[in-house]
């Protein structure tokens, strides 16, 4: 028996009510490790290609790597790979808190759901097996209502993944709420609808099983040292949560202010960022299962309607996108907004893009009040945000319209409306911008579920974050494109292996590197995995993804960012613009992608997934 | 007198140094040697009389923007830490 694995993928078919059991063998498993590498793998092989989205046809995964359950730090994490609603091509999500680990000690590696069930229902799941139940009494509910009438049917030990209203109703930016009100969220692309589509309210995860490993004892050791490295270098982050930066962003003309228009902004960010969060309203922090760093926030609400209760509280992208994006510089207002989409389901960073976007349509006349509403759109303005946020999640209003997404929104309001449209492949920004940092600018350009900047992740080791024993190209000002898209190349296959292990980057940031990864790896599965072997599986798992897309017509049309961040200057820390076009043809190099931007057959066999070769890769 | 570590873009600055033994009796004092001992640290600590948002100080493991400011005491015992900013994942 494979170690670090069960060796089982539970599928579920919610239009027939059956679940069945594939074997994951271990070749499979070495090539393609777990969580997004797998996903991506079953994604294509599933045939979900020419599947709508939202229909019954598209099928979510739910993924787990080797290292889940095995208590070694920072861990405790799951990837959702679907087809997404709001872009039309690959779609990703991750999530920490503690469904991971649960799962997974129910004895799985993946979770495959399809079809459609004909009336609500959720998944209870054990190490007895998968039972589908009645969700009907829970459709309705906001997401920790949800959570708090699941764990009381199936136990407190339990944990919960579910959608809100937003999912339900099909919102194209809902998510996927874990472990309730001081939980986490699997919030990008729309993998809340996907799951609203299926009439999925949620999934209840109970399973204590040990996960077998080869080594215990080098797992332990690593543990322990890494673990006390990570606790002593992020102890920043402890104490100002993910916001702790925020004053820096604004410097350096990284966070978004003013639908991505404006330069400056000292003074705002000053009232918003993780300290001041951390002086005025924190009152204890959290963190997900085996990890040192504790980022989460739980907050105190000031005035509104949550006063004096102990909520989350918001990340730096919420912090970026409902907050300076939107000229917000009240952080009651902020956790405010936070509390608004988590319960509803929905992803800050995709709403609060929308809602920029709107601000400035209405501010240049493309919406008026018939299409608002009535409503007077004004930045800053957190009577208006409230409300938006409400009727994205209901579909009423100019919230059916937003809920859309940017790119759908521009689409409807005609050209003007695409010089400030923010978004790449339709997937909106998240708080970092391709002007102030070219890794930014590269990886988010060429991700492959859209505007990212996790699947790349090298903005903050851009400015040196980490580096010795990285392994990163050496690093060149961040205004210098020379080396940046071998930067990119390489963080993100390294990436590509974090998100299939499923460990929480900021363990990186904590002084993680390569190699006592590799031997985490080594000791749980008793694989030989070299570092060649580790960049190569990398690769391999960012190839896949790009090759799915390839074949949905994505090409280096697509590879590009918002006009606003190819032809604004915005002033203050950042008054450039990328030289993004130079920097993909260098980077295209680098993959091994014809000048189109598709795989090659050669380097698909390479990568030892030549039998993808006639699905879309370029046959040059 | 404390006893400072660096990490990241401070050690790569440094050439690879990841501590230094430094004079001073509060942390304002602190920053100002380092910036007077290596240059190209200069500007960076320190901004306009302040703690510069680039960098992380950390005093016995806590941020020092949020326990104190530059006339925090520093202990000949304390541990003061320079980490990179990070902003956000």
């Amino acid at each position: 028996m494979m170690k670090g694995y069960t060796g089982k993928i539970v599928e579920v078919d919610l239009s027939s009510r059956s679940v069945s059991i594939t074997e994951l063998d271990e070749d499979t498993a070495r090539k393609f490790i777990g969580g997004s590498g797998l996903g991506a793998k079953l994604l294509f092989d599933r045939n979900t290609l020419a599947k709508e989205p939202l229909s019954a046809d598209n099928i979510i995964v739910f993924a787990v790597g080797p290292l889940t359950g095995t208590r070694l730090f920072n861990t405790d994490r799951f990837d959702v790979v679907t087809k997404s609603p709001l872009t039309g091509i690959f779609a990703e999500s991750s999530a920490g808190g503690y469904w991971a680990g649960k799962f997974k000690k129910c004895g799985y590696d993946a979770l495959v759901i399809s079809g459609a069930a004909s009336s609500p229902v959720y998944l209870s799941i054990s190490e007895k097996g998968v039972e589908i139940k009645d969700a009907r009494p829970l459709w309705g509910l906001d997401t920790f209502a949800a959570t708090d009438a699941l764990l009381a049917a199936e136990g407190p030990q339990a944990r919960a993944a579910v959608i809100g209203p937003a999912g339900e109703n099909l919102v194209k930016l809902a998510g996927i709420i874990s472990d309730g009100r001081h939980g986490r969220v699997a919030g990008r692309c729309g993998v809340g609808a996907v799951m609203g589509s299926k009439r999925l309210k949620g999934i209840v995860v109970n399973g204590a099983r040990p996960v077998e490993v080869a080594d215990k004892e080098t797992i332990r050791s690593i543990n322990r040292r890494m673990s006390e490295i990570i606790r002593d270098n992020m102890q920043g982050m402890k104490d100002g949560g993910t916001g702790v930066g925020l004053e820096a962003s604004e410097e350096l003309g990284n966070l978004p202010v003013r639908n991505w228009y404006q330069g400056s902004w000292p003074e705002g960010a000053r009232r918003i960022t993780g300290l001041t969060m951390a002086k005025n309203h924190l009152v204890k922090t959290y963190s997900c299962g085996n990890c040192a760093i504790r980022c989460g926030r739980v907050v105190r609400a000031g005035d509104g309607p949550y006063a004096g209760q102990e909520i989350a509280g918001p990340e730096y992208e919420t912090l970026g996108l409902l907050g300076s994006n939107l000229l917000v510089d009240d952080l009651t207002a902020i956790i405010h907004s936070n509390e608004l989409c988590n319960r509803y389901g929905l992803d800050t960073i995709s709403v609060g893009g929308v809602i920029g976007f709107a601000m400035e349509a209405y501010e240049r006349g493309l919406l008026d009040s018939a299409a608002t509403g009535g409503m007077k759109l004004a930045w800053g303005d957190q009577g208006c945000i409230s409300q938006l946020i409400e009727d994205i999640a209901v579909k009423r209003n100019l919230g059916a319209l937003l809920g859309e997404g940017v790119r759908r929104a521009a689409e409807r309001l005609g050209p003007p409306a695409q010089e400030f449209a923010a978004e790449v492949k339709g997937l909106e920004p998240p708080a970092h911008d391709g002007r102030a940092k070219l890794t930014a600018a590269i990886g988010m350009a060429t991700s492959n579920r859209g505007a990212c900047h996790l699947s790349g992740f090298a903005h903050d080791f851009e400015e040196g974050a980490v580096l010795e024993d990285l392994g990163t190209p050496p690093l060149t000002d961040r205004f210098t494109k020379t080396g940046k898209a071998e930067n990119v190349f390489y963080m993100q296959n390294l990436m590509g292996m974090m998100d299939s292990l499923l460990v929480c980057k900021f363990a990186l940031f904590g002084g993680l590197t390569v190699d006592p990864l590799i031997a985490a790896i080594n000791a749980t599965t008793g694989w030989s995995m070299d570092r060649d072997e580790f960049f190569t599986t990398g690769e391999r798992i960012f190839a896949i993804k790009r090759l799915y897309n390839n074949r949905l017509g994505v090409s280096r049309g697509d590879d590009t960012l918002p006009a606003r961040m190819m032809r604004h200057r915005r002033g203050g820390g950042t008054n450039q613009l990328p030289p993004l076009f130079d920097m993909l043809d260098e980077y295209y190099s680098l993959r091994d992608w014809d000048e189109l931007g598709r795989m090659r057959v050669e380097r698909l066999a390479s990568l030892g997934v030549e039998e993808y070769a006639g699905n879309g890769a370029g046959n040059v | 007198m404390a006893q400072v570590t660096f990490n990241g873009f401070v050690v790569y600055s440094l050439g690879g140094m990841k501590e230094a033994e430094v004079t001073g009796e509060s942390l304002g004092e602190i920053l100002e040697e380092l910036e007077r001992r290596f240059p190209i640290l200069e500007g960076k600590l320190l901004t306009e009389g302040e703690m510069g948002k680039r960098f992380i100080v950390t005093i016995d493991g806590r941020n020092a923007r949020l326990v104190g400011d530059l006339l925090s005491p520093v202990q000949a015992d304390s541990k003061v830490r320079i980490i990179n900013m990070l902003t956000g994942g």
